[in-house]
């Protein structure tokens, strides 16, 4: 298991914080384990945003933008200053600082 | 047209008092036991406000507001973290089917943030909507709104600034890694803006209500036809306080 700490402001969005634990290897075919989403967004009604942050676990994060969108129609969530493609950004931006090399200071 | 609502100042109050009666009142608007209410509040101690996806590590100086003495309590609404110090407060709850309540939130915004513009207009400040939640003037922001919609109302509450502290506010939130507290401060000062600026003078608050008050009855059409808050609402504030806003599960929650 991975754990991926990301704070991000995608374009358009608000500034989001999205804590996930991912199967291992991390890339984008892991599979959320647990996935948290902080930030200063809207989303209305807030229960249903949550649930979907528990209703997302078992997507792999290639997939996690698209799931997101439509389980928030789903949920009828009104959402200003975040979306599926941002909370998928903000993995992917989590994914690749965990594979970048480490800088190594002498 | 116009339309009949409950006008309430109900003074100084702690940070967990206050989102309760905002909670209550939203109960007895949509019991039908209240009119519409616009209701105006003052934080004592000052408070942090959390919105409802933040987390209070992740936001907040917590050794720094206990040391200082102010509150700390999260919101059912979204939005940002907002230090309430110098500022009027105000929230305005509706029934879903009201005239003045739109289906989409930035409408929604839009709307109800005319009754800041025109109050600012009263004081001689020309504001603007700037989308999704905030007033400006020019382009520095001058007030922050968030909104909710529970058991089919819509539930807005925002701030008015009266001054800006940017230092004092920096020392009780976190500042991100990636930004130093003076890069913060900066932009604070170069983005927000306070009547206190804009008037060169300090305006007391009951006169900032009172023309809070003319802009949304202006704005909005409202008649102002009762002034009292309820027995219920009370005891149902102060139930809200104890158990959710000054309980540290829903605190720390995120």
């Amino acid at each position: 298991m991975s754990e991926l700490k990301v704070t991000i402001k995608p374009k358009g969005c608000k500034l989001l914080r999205v804590h996930a634990q991912v199967s291992d290897p991390p890339t984008l075919s892991s599979k959320i384990l647990s996935l948290t989403v902080n930030g200063d967004f809207f989303a209305i009604p807030e229960e249903g945003f949550e649930k979907i942050e528990t209703d997302l676990r078992g997507f792999v994060i290639g997939s996690v933008g698209e799931a997101f969108d439509k389980m928030a129609t789903e949920e009828r969530l009104s959402l200003a200053g975040i979306s599926g493609s941002a909370i998928q950004e903000a993995l992917v931006a989590g994914i690749e600082a965990l594979n970048s090399p480490k800088q190594v200071t002498s | 047209m116009s339309y009949q609502f409950r006008l309430l100042q109900t003074g100084y109050a702690d940070a967990s008092f206050n989102m309760g009666l905002d909670m209550a009142i939203l109960d007895a608007v949509a019991s039908g036991q209240s009119l519409p209410t616009l209701r105006f509040y003052e934080w004592s101690p000052p408070a942090i406000s959390l919105g409802y996806f933040q987390s209070v590590e992740e936001e907040v100086n917590l050794e720094a507001c206990k040391a200082n003495g102010d509150d700390v309590v999260r919101r059912v609404t979204g939005g940002g973290a907002v230090f309430h110090d110098a500022e009027v407060t105000y929230s305005i709850g509706i029934p879903e089917d009201h005239p003045l309540a739109a289906a989409s939130i930035i409408e929604s915004y839009r709307i109800l943030c005319q009754g800041i513009i025109d109050g600012l207009r009263v004081l001689g400040i020309e504001a603007q909507f700037a989308p999704i939640n905030d007033i400006v003037v020019g382009n520095k922001k001058i007030s922050g709104n968030a909104q909710t919609r529970r058991k089919h109302c819509i539930f807005q509450h925002g701030t008015v600034l009266l001054a800006v502290k940017p230092e004092l506010m920096f020392s009780l939130l976190k500042v991100p890694k990636e930004k130093s507290r003076g890069k913060m401060i900066e932009d604070i000062k170069a983005g927000v803006t306070s009547i206190e600026t804009l008037k060169g003078q300090a305006l007391r608050i009951e006169t900032v209500q009172d023309a809070l008050q003319q802009g949304f009855a202006s704005a909005l059409g409202l008649e102002y036809v009762d002034y009292n808050i309820r027995t219920q609402e009370m005891k149902s504030a102060k139930e809200y306080a104890a158990n959710q806003f000054g309980n540290s599960e829903w605190t720390y929650r995120r």
